[in-house]
């Protein structure tokens, strides 16, 4: 009750807080007066803090297995061990707002701090954005989904009580994996993490301050941001690999796409921006695209939260849809009203001078990752409309999404080395046969061999193809600009590839990101070879996947306080060698009465070998085994490692001004 | 003892927000190098004189023709003298150095705008604001 009860206070005084900081920022940035303008700072801070007592208070009640709490009884048990325990906070509705609320906090207490002696006159603005936004949520979670809402039991009397389970319900088992204790926030901080850019952009049109100061304020905010939200993409993907066991890692499923869309946008904006600080051009995009990720992030939470998409009707019935909707309308309509009004403050400084420029390459960059964006939003609402237009809710399906993206991908991966390897302004015919004759010849002889170890297929051969392409580009401007400081500074290779990376952190950071992209490409490519084999096998019998046999050695079975567990033991042999032994397993967990798979992964560089315990047949003598040959899958996450890796290169600060003088 | 922790906690938050009220604070309304045509001529000259840095780098790594980047040079160079040669006009002018400029805000004659403290030119209009 205690610790409800300061939960409960800690989030209605963070609402009046949020408000407070409005007023007093919008009043001191009129008036110019710092101390209100300081009030408005600390006002964010205090909020951050509220917010983080709640979050706290809720850990502790789910710590406590204080089931009095109709959040904790319904997502947590007495059983459940600390690690998930600590997931179960944000495994259900109430709880993953209110991540959603100490995450945005988080973000404007740091860039409250970061930026109170830089750019004054923005900050003002950017609180009033940031703790807008943080309004509308602190009051769902308040007043729509709060999580400490108790459970009430009724007397003989007719009068109402707390009351108390003896156990709480339970985590939902697909949730009980380590990816998903550190997935959600990872995801958070990405999603929120766009609003500070945001807050950003929107203060700058509010002030018409639209020169280079908040572009390059909200620089490395946007990065970070992207940077966690692909890497929250990346680990559910691996989440659904691991636990689904359906033997793949993406479905096009809504909270996917949810996630996608606004890395998509994200990922325009850190392109086109660099034409902004260049050339001073596009503007006006630039403003358009992170206006889009902010609400898109709105829109993926506002998608996965009110159930709109599995059926228009549990939207009506969900208790924030509406209050989702109406924030995205005022949002929407406030963005395309304030940059309309702001037009002439955003004209470019330059004009593009040819197609065949860098430039140029960033637009098309642009334009594909836009229209990958949009057909995925038209994909993921396409059910909304069905059923508002036929009453039946239809999906589109992965065949849609499947056609309509892959083919975008691949324009994306071409222009991902193709843009490098074009200068700004204009690229005389001369130089554009040089600058691509190498990864040309490379990317067409690698083609023949493709095809000659089986890749017969024409996406997956353009794929590959492409990516020898891209990465031929990537190698070639490492080696040429080590090239240039060994005759320029007299360098050895290796320390001339480290001082121009660290020099030239941003562009060749940038380089290291595309690696990774074309090892996620390796790596989804290598789907399309994927084996898959059913097998109903007693002790002793086995069967076949590509080049393994599986004999199983044993079923036993293993139990504790959390789950009952019927497990294979699974002899993997190749040929007449025995490989390793693989034990997947079959679990039913007692609080939340759910069946799970706990699938049997043995990994390698060339492919992985996934063996999922589906059931037993029907007289339970025999077991029933999935089991997939899935080609290349672990470069996805080595190219997300190497993603992260990259975008770690592009944070670091700037070389000092003598440094930077030298000839990179 | 509920009550008490949450009535401090409450008390200690408006206080907390509230202290620059009562003891001021060290922070001045500042105004951006942006505010001033000197200050958006000295940030384009730097882009500029980055842009041919790496230019420059291009051509080291044998991405550029000869004559290609003697062109693409050439232009940027002259961009690059004319931004340098509207700086050296704003500071030669009779308004003196941007360090005499008023201390204080203040309104421009010509548009009634709002002037920046050591604003030698109206960041809305342009005109001359008489500082110096």
């Amino acid at each position: 009750m205690i610790l409800a009860d300061t939960g409960n206070f800690a989030l209605l005084t963070a609402f009046v807080f949020s408000f407070f900081a409005i007023a007093t920022s919008i009043v001191g940035a009129q008036r110019r007066d710092p101390r209100l303008m300081a009030v408005g700072e600390r006002s964010v801070y205090v909020v951050f803090l509220l917010v983080a007592v709640a979050m706290g208070t809720l850990w502790a009640l789910i710590l406590r297995d204080d089931f009095v709490i109709e959040y904790v009884a319904g997502h947590s048990n007495q059983h459940l061990p600390l690690h998930y325990k600590i997931g179960a906070m944000w495994s259900g509705q109430e709880g993953s707002l209110l991540l959603w609320t100490f995450v945005l906090a988080a973000f404007a207490a740091a860039s409250v701090f970061t930026q109170r002696h830089r750019h004054n006159r923005l900050l003002p603005y950017a609180i009033v954005v940031m703790m807008g936004t943080a309004a509308f949520f602190l009051y769902l979670n308040n007043f729509k989904t709060n999580p400490f809402e108790e459970l009430v039991g009724i007397t003989g009397s007719g009068s109402k009580v707390p009351w108390s389970p003896q156990d709480g319900r339970g985590l939902n088992p697909l949730l009980q994996h380590w990816a998903m204790v550190i997935h959600p926030p990872i995801l958070y901080i990405g999603y929120v993490g766009f609003v500070v850019p945001f807050a950003f952009c929107i203060a700058a049109l509010w002030t018409r301050q639209l020169g280079s100061a908040w572009v390059t304020t909200i620089r490395r905010w946007t990065l970070v941001a992207w940077a966690f939200l692909g890497a929250g993409i990346i680990l559910g993907g691996n989440w659904a690999y691991m636990e689904l066991g359906w033997g793949g890692y993406w479905a096009w499923d809504p909270v996917e796409n949810a996630s996608l869309m606004p890395w998509l946008t994200g990922t325009a904006f850190l392109h086109s921006v660099i034409v902004q600080e260049k050339r001073g051009m596009l503007k006006v995009w630039n403003v358009v695209l992170i206006c889009l990720t902010y609400l898109l992030s709105i829109l993926g939470t506002f998608l996965t939260r009110s159930g709109v998409v599995s059926s228009v009707h549990s939207f009506a019935q969900s208790n924030v849809g509406q209050a989702f909707a109406i924030f995205l309308i005022a949002a929407t309509v406030g963005c395309a009203v304030l940059i309309l009004s702001r037009l002439k403050d955003l004209r470019s400084e330059s004009r593009l001078e040819s197609v065949t420029s860098r430039e140029s390459g960033f637009l098309f960059n642009n334009l594909i990752l836009l229209a990958a964006a949009f057909s995925v939003l038209f994909g993921t609402v396409f059910p909304i409309f069905s059923e508002l237009i036929t009453g039946r809710n239809v999906s589109v399906g992965q065949a849609y999404f499947n056609a309509v993206e892959i083919p975008l991908a691949l324009a994306l991966l071409a222009l991902t080395g193709i843009g490098p390897l074009l200068a700004y302004r204009r690229t005389s015919s001369t130089s554009i046969k040089r600058n691509f004759l190498f990864p040309v010849v490379f990317a067409v002889v690698s083609a023949p061999l493709f095809f000659a170890i089986g890749v017969r297929e024409p996406w997956p051969l353009m794929s590959l193809v492409l990516s020898v392409f891209v990465t031929t580009t990537v190698v070639m401007e490492f080696h040429k600009g080590a090239r240039a400081r060994m005759r320029n500074a007299g360098e050895g290779y290796l320390t001339a590839i480290a001082h121009l990376t660290r020099r030239n952190n941003r562009r060749y950071g940038g380089y290291i990101v595309h690696l990774g992209i074309v090892l996620i490409f390796v790596g989804v490519t290598g789907q399309a070879f994927t084996k898959e084999v059913r097998g109903v096998v007693g002790v002793g019998e086995e069967f076949e996947v590509g080049p393994y046999r599986l004999t199983v050695a044993d079923m036993t079975e293993r139990e504790n306080d959390n789950f009952w567990a019927g497990r294979l033991a699974i002899d993997v042999f190749q040929g007449d060698q025995p490989r390793f032994r693989m034990l997947p397993e079959k679990r039913f967990y007692f609080a939340s009465e759910q069946p799970s798979s706990e699938v049997a992964i043995a990994r390698s560089l060339s492919h992985d070998l996934y063996v999922v315990h589906a059931g037993y047949n029907e007289d339970q003598t025999k077991a029933v085994v999935q089991a997939y040959l899935n080609p290349l899958v672990n470069w996805v996450w080595i190219g997300g490692l190497v993603m992260i890796l990259g975008t770690m290169i592009c944070l670091l600060p700037a070389p000092r001004p003598r440094q930077a003088e030298e000839v990179a | 003892m509920l009550g008490t922790l949450l009535i401090t906690m409450g008390i200690a938050s408006i206080l907390f927000v509230l202290w620059p009220v009562f003891r001021g604070t060290r922070q001045r309304w500042e105004y951006s190098e942006e505010d001033t045509p000197l200050g958006r001529l000295a940030v384009r000259r730097e882009v500029l004189i980055a842009n041919l840095a790496d230019l420059d780098f291009e051509f080291a790594m044998g991405k550029l023709a000869e004559e290609e980047y003697r062109a693409l040079r050439e232009g940027l160079k002259r961009q690059t003298l004319r931004i340098m040669e509207q700086i050296e006009v704003l500071r030669g002018s009779d308004i003196g150095p941007a360090s005499s400029g008023s201390l204080e805000s203040g309104t421009c004659s010509s548009c009634q705008g709002e002037l920046p403290p050591q604003a030698r030119f109206c960041p809305s209009c342009g005109s001359p604001t008489g500082r110096g």
